[in-house]
C-alpha cells in the first residue's frame, strides 16, 4: 500500500514536472513560444514553426534568439551574428533573421501585443514574399486558426516590478534591485517612506578589487574592427554610465549601466583612420553622482589580405569540413526533421462565398472606350462616297465594312468607281426599272464587259438635260479622246484609313476634267501638283464588279469644306487652270494636258461658292501618269528603241463581233501610229478587247495577243521585236571559222590516208 | 672502365621509362585542363539553359493564368464557382509573383464596379508585361 502511494507520488511529480516545466523556465521577460500557437504562414515557404524543441526560441526585451523551422527551407536563425531580430521592449520587432534557403527575413512590421500574440507580416527580402504571423492579418481565423504566441509581454503590459523600467525614477529597476518592490508581482515600484538618503550625495562606490575600470576587447593591443567590446566595472551602486570617444564627453548622454557594451571607436568622428583610440567612461549613482573618468586605449588596424590568408589555419579548414560534407551524408544518417505542421490547403483558406467581382453582376471591362474604338463609323469621306454611289454602300455592306475597324478588310478587295457615262447609264437603267423615261442618247447599261456591249463614253455636250441633272455633284470625273473615253476612278484607302480617288493616264496626253458643283459657284480653279515619283502602289484597292444598283440618291456632299483659304504649295504646282461652263448647264469642264514626266500627281479642284457662308471647297484627285509604251529590240541584254515602226491597234467591234482597226479618229487620236526616235506610242481607249500589231523594216510582223481594257485607261505596253536574221546572232563567226579549220584538217588527214593506201596497192600490184 | 660502361647502360635503359612518365604526366595535365575548361563551359551553358527554361516555364504559367482569367472571369456571364476560383487562386500562387498576386487580390477585393474595371486593366497589363522575350 505504501509502495503504491510512493509510485503515485512519483508519477504525479513527473507529470507536474512535465506540465509545468515550460512555465517554470519561461516568463514575461524571457518568453518562449506557445506549444499550440507556434506556426507562421509564408506564401512561398509554407509553414514556419517557431516552437520546435530543438529551436529553443526565446523572446526577451532586447530581441529573439534561437531557431525557427521551415519544412521546405530548414532552420532559420533568429539571431545571426551580423543582424538578428531585435525587440524594442514594447513588442515592436525589427532586424532580420537568416535562413540558408530563404535568405534574410525582415521582421520590421511584426509586433507582439499585450497578449503575447505576434501580429503583422515579415518579409523575405529575396523575393519580397510575406510571412503572416497571425491568421487575423487576413481575417481567415475561421478557416485556419494559426498564429505565433509567446508568454513574453511588452514592458507596458507588465507589472511595475517586472517591466525593466525605472518607474519611480530612483535609479533602481524592478525586483530585487528596487527597494520599493517586494516581489516580481508587485505592481508599485515606489519606495516606502520619503526624504533624501545619504547616498543621494555620495559618488558611487568603486568595486573592491579593480576599482572603476574599462577594458577594451579584453585588453587586446589591436583591433581589426572599429566595433569593439567594452568590459565595464562600475561598482554596486552605479546605475548609469556615460561613454565617449572624447575626454570632455561632448555630445554624450547617460545610459543604463551594463557590465559589457558594444562600442564603436569611430562614433562621433568624421573620419576613422587606423591608429590609437581611447574610450572614456564615467559611472553614476541613481542620484546622479558620478565617478571619476576612466579610460582604455586600443590600436585600430585593418587586416591585410596576406594576414587574412595566413589565418586560414588547418584547424579552421578542418572545422569547416563537416559543413562541406553535410550535403553528402546519406539521408538515413541525418537526424529526423522536426514535426511538420498540419497542412492547411488553399481550399480551406478560400471563402466559400464568391467576392463581389466574381459574382457575375458587374461589367468587368469598361464598355465606353471599347465602343468608341470598335463601333466608330466609317470615315466621313468614305460614308459620303457610299451615299453618292449606292452600289459602293451595298458592296461595303456585303463585305461587312460598316465600322472604322472594318477598313482593314479593304486590303483584300479592289474597288473601282465607274466613269461618268457608266454612272449615268446605270442611273438610266434605274430610271427604267422605275418606269421612268430614259434618255435616248444613252445605251443600255448593266451589260457585262465580257458580252461586248460596254457603254461608250459620251461627250458632256451631247448629254440630255435630264442626264446632266443626274450627274453626281462635287466629284471630279476625267475624260479623254474628245469625251469618248471615260476614266474609271480607283478608290484606295491610305495608311490613315482615308479614301483616295485615283485615275491612271499616260504622259503628255490631254485630259478633260468635269465637275458639277452642288451650289452656284463664282469660279472653279484647278491645280496639278506633283506628289511623288513612280512607286509601287502599296495601298489597298477594292473592286466593285457588280455596280448595279441605282444612283438615284446620290446627293450628298463629298467635297471637303475649307475653313481656311486653300493653300497649295506654289513650288509644286505644275499647272493652274480654270473650269468653265460654256452652256450654263451647271457642269464645269477643263481641258488639261498631263505632264510629260511620269509620276504621281494630284489634281486639286477648288470650288468657290457664291454664297460666302459656304466658303471654298476642294476636291482632290490623284492622277498616276504612266510612261508611253515603246517598241524595242534586245541586243546583248540591252534594249534598242526602234524608230519608224508602225503600231496598229485592233479592237473587237461590238457591232460586227470581228476584230478591226480601232477608229482612233473618233477619239481624236491616230491609228496606226509611227514610232518616233524614242520608239514610243500610246493609245487612250475605252473598255473593250484589243490586240496590237507592229510592222518595222527588217523585222518580222508582230501580232500581239488579245487583251482586255477594263478601266478605260491607256495602252502603253512595251513591245520587243526580233530581227529576221536573229539566228545569226546565236552563231559566232570565230566559232564557225574554228569548226571549219578543224574539218579541213580532218579532211586532209583522210585524204593522206587514202593516198597512202593507193600507193601501197600500187607497190603491191607492181 | 667496365663499371663505367655498366652504369652508362643502366642510365640509358632508364631513359625510356622516365620519358614515358613525363609524357603521361603531360597528357594527364592537358586532359585535366581540357576537361576542366569543358566542365566550366558546360556549367555556364547549363546555367543559361536553366535560366531560359525558367523564363519559358514562367511565361507558360503567366499565359495559362491569363487564359484562365479571360475565359473564366472576363467571359463569365454568371458567378464564378468555387472550383474555378480555387483553380484561379492556385494558378496565381503558382506564379510565385508578388506583383501579380497583389493585383489579383486587389481585383478580387474590389468594392465597386469601377474599382473592379481598373483592377482588370491593371492585372492584364501586368500579365502582359510579365511575359519575357
Amino acid at each position: 500500500m505504501q509502495q503504491n502511494f510512493i509510485k503515485i507520488i512519483f508519477i504525479a511529480t513527473l507529470l507536474a514536472g512535465a506540465i509545468f516545466a515550460p512555465a517554470v523556465f519561461a516568463s514575461v521577460t524571457d518568453g518562449t513560444i506557445d506549444a499550440t500557437y507556434k506556426y507562421a504562414w509564408s506564401e512561398n515557404a509554407g509553414w514556419l514553426n517557431f516552437g520546435t524543441s530543438g529551436g529553443n526560441v526565446h523572446i526577451t526585451d532586447s530581441g529573439l534568439t534561437g531557431y525557427a523551422w521551415s519544412e521546405n527551407y530548414g532552420w532559420i536563425n533568429l539571431s545571426p551574428a551580423t543582424s538578428g531580430v531585435a525587440n524594442n521592449g514594447s513588442g515592436v520587432l525589427s532586424g532580420s533573421a537568416w535562413s540558408e534557403g530563404l535568405g534574410w527575413i525582415n521582421f520590421s512590421g511584426v509586433t507582439i501585443n499585450s497578449s503575447g500574440e505576434f501580429l503583422g507580416y515579415g518579409t523575405v527580402s529575396r523575393d519580397d514574399s510575406q510571412i503572416s504571423f497571425n491568421c487575423i492579418n487576413t481575417n481567415s481565423c475561421s478557416v485556419s486558426d494559426f498564429k505565433v504566441k509567446t508568454d513574453w509581454r511588452p514592458r507596458n503590459s507588465r507589472l511595475a516590478c517586472n517591466n525593466a523600467t525605472d518607474d519611480d525614477g530612483d535609479g533602481k529597476i524592478d525586483y530585487p534591485n528596487d527597494p520599493g518592490c517586494g516581489s516580481l508581482t508587485d505592481a508599485d515600484e515606489n519606495d516606502p517612506g520619503g526624504g533624501m538618503p545619504a547616498a543621494a550625495f555620495n559618488p558611487p562606490a568603486p568595486p573592491p578589487i579593480l576599482g572603476f575600470n574599462v577594458l577594451i576587447s579584453n585588453g587586446d593591443e589591436y583591433s581589426e574592427n572599429s566595433t569593439i567590446n567594452l568590459a565595464l566595472s562600475g561598482g554596486t551602486d552605479s546605475v548609469r554610465m556615460a561613454i565617449s570617444n572624447f575626454s570632455d564627453f561632448q555630445n554624450t548622454g547617460q545610459e543604463v549601466y551594463a557590465p559589457t557594451k558594444v562600442w564603436d571607436l569611430c562614433q562621433g568622428l568624421a573620419e576613422c583612420p587606423e591608429g590609437q583610440y581611447t574610450v572614456y567612461v564615467k559611472f553614476y549613482t541613481s542620484w546622479g553622482q558620478s565617478s571619476g573618468v576612466v579610460s582604455d586605449n586600443i590600436i585600430y588596424r585593418k587586416k591585410t589580405i596576406s594576414e587574412k590568408i595566413i589565418e586560414l589555419t588547418p584547424a579552421k579548414i578542418i572545422e569547416s569540413i563537416p559543413e562541406i560534407l553535410q550535403p553528402l551524408i546519406p539521408g538515413f544518417f541525418k537526424p529526423k526533421p522536426p514535426e511538420t505542421p498540419p497542412e492547411i490547403s488553399l481550399e480551406k483558406l478560400l471563402p466559400k462565398k464568391a467576392p463581389l467581382t466574381l459574382r457575375g453582376n458587374w461589367q468587368l471591362l469598361p464598355t465606353n472606350s471599347v465602343k468608341e474604338f470598335v463601333l466608330a463609323p466609317l470615315p466621313k469621306e468614305m460614308a459620303i462616297l457610299a451615299q453618292k454611289f449606292p452600289e459602293l454602300g451595298e458592296t461595303l455592306k456585303k463585305v461587312g465594312i460598316t465600322k472604322m475597324t472594318d477598313l482593314n478588310k479593304l486590303k483584300a478587295v479592289q474597288l473601282i468607281l465607274p466613269g461618268i457615262t457608266k454612272e449615268l447609264s446605270l442611273l438610266t437603267s434605274g430610271i427604267q426599272s422605275d418606269k421612268l423615261s430614259r434618255p435616248r442618247d444613252l445605251p443600255i447599261a448593266g451589260v457585262q464587259p465580257a458580252k461586248f456591249a460596254l457603254p461608250e463614253g459620251i461627250p458632256i455636250a451631247k448629254l440630255s438635260m435630264a442626264a446632266k441633272q443626274k450627274v453626281p455633284t462635287e466629284i471630279v470625273f476625267a475624260k479623254a479622246g474628245g469625251g469618248l473615253v471615260d476614266y474609271n476612278i480607283t478608290l484606295t484607302v491610305n495608311n490613315e484609313g482615308r479614301p483616295e480617288q485615283t485615275i491612271t493616264t499616260i504622259t503628255a496626253k490631254p485630259l478633260q476634267l468635269i465637275v458639277k458643283p452642288d451650289k452656284p459657284v463664282k469660279s472653279i480653279k484647278g491645280y496639278i501638283v506633283f506628289r511623288s515619283k513612280p512607286t509601287v502602289n502599296n495601298q489597298s484597292r477594292i473592286n466593285i464588279q457588280d455596280l448595279t444598283a441605282s444612283l438615284f440618291f446620290a446627293k450628298p456632299t463629298l467635297a471637303v469644306a475649307q475653313k481656311q483659304s486653300v493653300i497649295v504649295e506654289e513650288k509644286l504646282v505644275l499647272l493652274e487652270f480654270e473650269y468653265t461652263d460654256f452652256d450654263g448647264d451647271g457642269i464645269y469642264a477643263a481641258d488639261v494636258q498631263m505632264p510629260a514626266v511620269e509620276g504621281e500627281y494630284e489634281v486639286i479642284t477648288v470650288l468657290e461658292f457664291q454664297d460666302e457662308n459656304l466658303g471654298q471647297k476642294e476636291i482632290r484627285l490623284i492622277t498616276v501618269v504612266d510612261p508611253e509604251g515603246y517598241v524595242y529590240e534586245k541586243n546583248d541584254g540591252k534594249e534598242t528603241r526602234i524608230p519608224g515602226a508602225i503600231v496598229s491597234l485592233f479592237w473587237l467591234s461590238p457591232a460586227t463581233k470581228q476584230y478591226g482597226l480601232w477608229p482612233a479618229k473618233e477619239y481624236q487620236q491616230e491609228n496606226p501610229q509611227t514610232t518616233d526616235n524614242r520608239g514610243t506610242y500610246s493609245f487612250l481607249v475605252p473598255e473593250g478587247f484589243y490586240y496590237l500589231k507592229v510592222e518595222a523594216p527588217g523585222y518580222p510582223v508582230y501580232n500581239g495577243k488579245s487583251f482586255q481594257v477594263r478601266e478605260g485607261s491607256g495602252i502603253h505596253v512595251n513591245i520587243e521585236l526580233k530581227t529576221k536574221y536573229w539566228w545569226l546572232n546565236i552563231v559566232d563567226w570565230k566559232t564557225v571559222l574554228l569548226i571549219l579549220g578543224v574539218a579541213l584538217l580532218l579532211y586532209n588527214f583522210y585524204r593522206d590516208k587514202i593516198r597512202e593506201e593507193s600507193l601501197q596497192k600500187k607497190i603491191t600490184g607492181s | 672502365m667496365s663499371l663505367f660502361n655498366q652504369s652508362n647502360q643502366t642510365n640509358k635503359s632508364d631513359e625510356p621509362t622516365s620519358h614515358f612518365w613525363v609524357v603521361l604526366a603531360v597528357i594527364l595535365l592537358v586532359g585535366t585542363v581540357f576537361f576542366g575548361v569543358r566542365y566550366f563551359a558546360i556549367q555556364k551553358e547549363l546555367r543559361a539553359t536553366k535560366s531560359s527554361l525558367e523564363t519559358q516555364i514562367t511565361n507558360g504559367k503567366v499565359l495559362e493564368f491569363a487564359k484562365m482569367f479571360i475565359d473564366k472571369v472576363l467571359k463569365a456571364d454568371k458567378e464564378v464557382d468555387f472550383e474555378t476560383r480555387l483553380k484561379l487562386e492556385t494558378a496565381v500562387r503558382n506564379l510565385s509573383d508578388e506583383e501579380i498576386l497583389v493585383q489579383w487580390q486587389k481585383f478580387t477585393e474590389a468594392k465597386t464596379e469601377i474599382q473592379a474595371q481598373a483592377g482588370v486593366k491593371t492585372l492584364l497589363e501586368i500579365l502582359v508585361n510579365k511575359i519575357k522575350a
